[in-house]
């Protein structure tokens, strides 16, 4: 499900979680090893004054169920690539754990840093270089996490985060003598 | 890309299942074999590894919320399976593997269901015993009693005196 559209969201935050395996030694030395895992975390406020949508939020919140079920989070502006990109599609097909996708007929110039999913699966991937229209390899990470055939839409545009709710409960902060109805919303990306 | 795999071998009455499951965040392959990423495997206890033979195991926590697990613990068909885990590693741009070491290899025993319901949390317990948990056993035929011994020498009073110690045989379903 979508996150309510026509909110007032603030005071966003987004990080992105790498984990890795480090150790370090007392001579400061340090050995470290990538597992290959990447999630974004964050959290952002909504404000609420209509009463439509003060019901609405609430609605919302019991239709997610605490950490049950996940939401399609739209951020846009940094989520959408820098310049227009489309009909990019996967040339060839990718094992999973490919870190560089061959693309082809894109229309557009994809900039380092912008964010895209693959249409079979909710993941946001990163483009790790700058390529332009045509047909080319690209940079990612994190590495496919699921085989990827010929041919699969890749979409650079309005980029939806599948996210999940890091919390079973859910504050709802009564301002204004209740005029007004502010939450944070803390949350993860939920991987398939 | 380092990761950990667990291959759990199950027989069901003669059927055997193979269960890969990895720690990755995208399939693996070892050896041919594909483990698969699923979100199963909560938790790998640690390995203790010392220079005396023994039957030290480790536990692996296996996600209660899915029934294939619960099924299968229901069948008894955890019991006495085998199980290996690998550390392995992955370079990049590719899903198989390269290096890889043996973290434990050894036998289920009886799962356990734990529900926690502060933490919200359902996970199934595997406890291993290492492979060298049959050395353990007492061979039944081969005690040093008068009974064992006439059954195969008829006659022969080697061990008349030798005291009685009751043997430990362990069954297994």
């Amino acid at each position: 499900m979508d996150f309510p559209s026509g909110l007032i969201i603030s005071n966003v935050k987004i990080k992105h979680n790498i984990p890795t395996l480090f150790n370090r030694a007392l001579n400061k030395k340090a050995t470290a090893n990538d597992r290959g895992i990447h999630i974004i975390e964050g959290s952002f406020d909504v404000t609420i004054s209509s009463d439509a949508d003060k019901r609405a939020i609430e609605a919302f919140l019991l239709r997610l169920r605490g950490r049950a079920n996940p939401f399609f989070l739209r951020l846009g502006n940094r989520f959408t690539s820098a310049s227009p990109v489309s009909g990019a599609k996967v040339l060839g097909f990718h094992t999973a754990g490919d870190d560089i996708l061959r693309l082809q007929t894109i229309t557009g110039n994809i900039t380092n840093g912008d964010l895209f999913t693959i249409n079979n699966s909710n993941k946001v991937y990163m483009a790790l270089e700058n390529i332009s229209t045509g047909s080319d390899f690209l940079d990612i990470y994190p590495p496919l996490r699921k085989d990827t055939s010929s041919e699969t839409p890749v979409n650079f545009t309005d980029v939806a985060i599948q996210a999940r709710l890091t919390s079973d409960v859910q504050e709802i902060s009564y301002n204004e003598g209740g005029l007004i109805h502010v939450l944070t919303f803390n949350w993860e990306e939920a991987l398939d | 890309m380092q990761c950990t795999l667990v291959h759990i071998k199950i027989n069901d009455n003669g059927v055997i299942f193979d269960y890969r499951l990895a720690t990755s965040p995208f399939d693996v392959v070892l050896n041919g074999a594909t483990f698969t990423a699923t979100g199963d495997l909560l938790k790998i206890t640690d390995s203790e590894e010392t220079n005396e033979i023994s039957k030290t195991g480790i536990t692996v926590q296996l996600d209660g919320l899915n029934q294939q697990f619960q099924a299968e613990i229901d069948a008894g068909n955890f019991v006495r399976a085998p199980i290996d885990v690998y550390i392995v590693n992955v370079p990049d741009g590719t899903n198989v593997v390269d290096t890889y070491e043996f973290y434990h290899r050894g036998y289920c025993d009886t799962p356990t269901m734990n529900v926690d319901y502060d933490s919200g949390t359902v996970s199934i317990g595997v406890e291993t015993t290492n492979v060298f948990t049959d050395l353990d056993r007492i061979p039944d035929l081969m005690r040093s009693s008068m009974a064992s011994h006439s059954s195969r020498h008829n006659g022969d009073k080697f061990y008349e005196y030798v005291a009685n110690g009751e043997g430990e045989a362990i069954w297994y379903i």
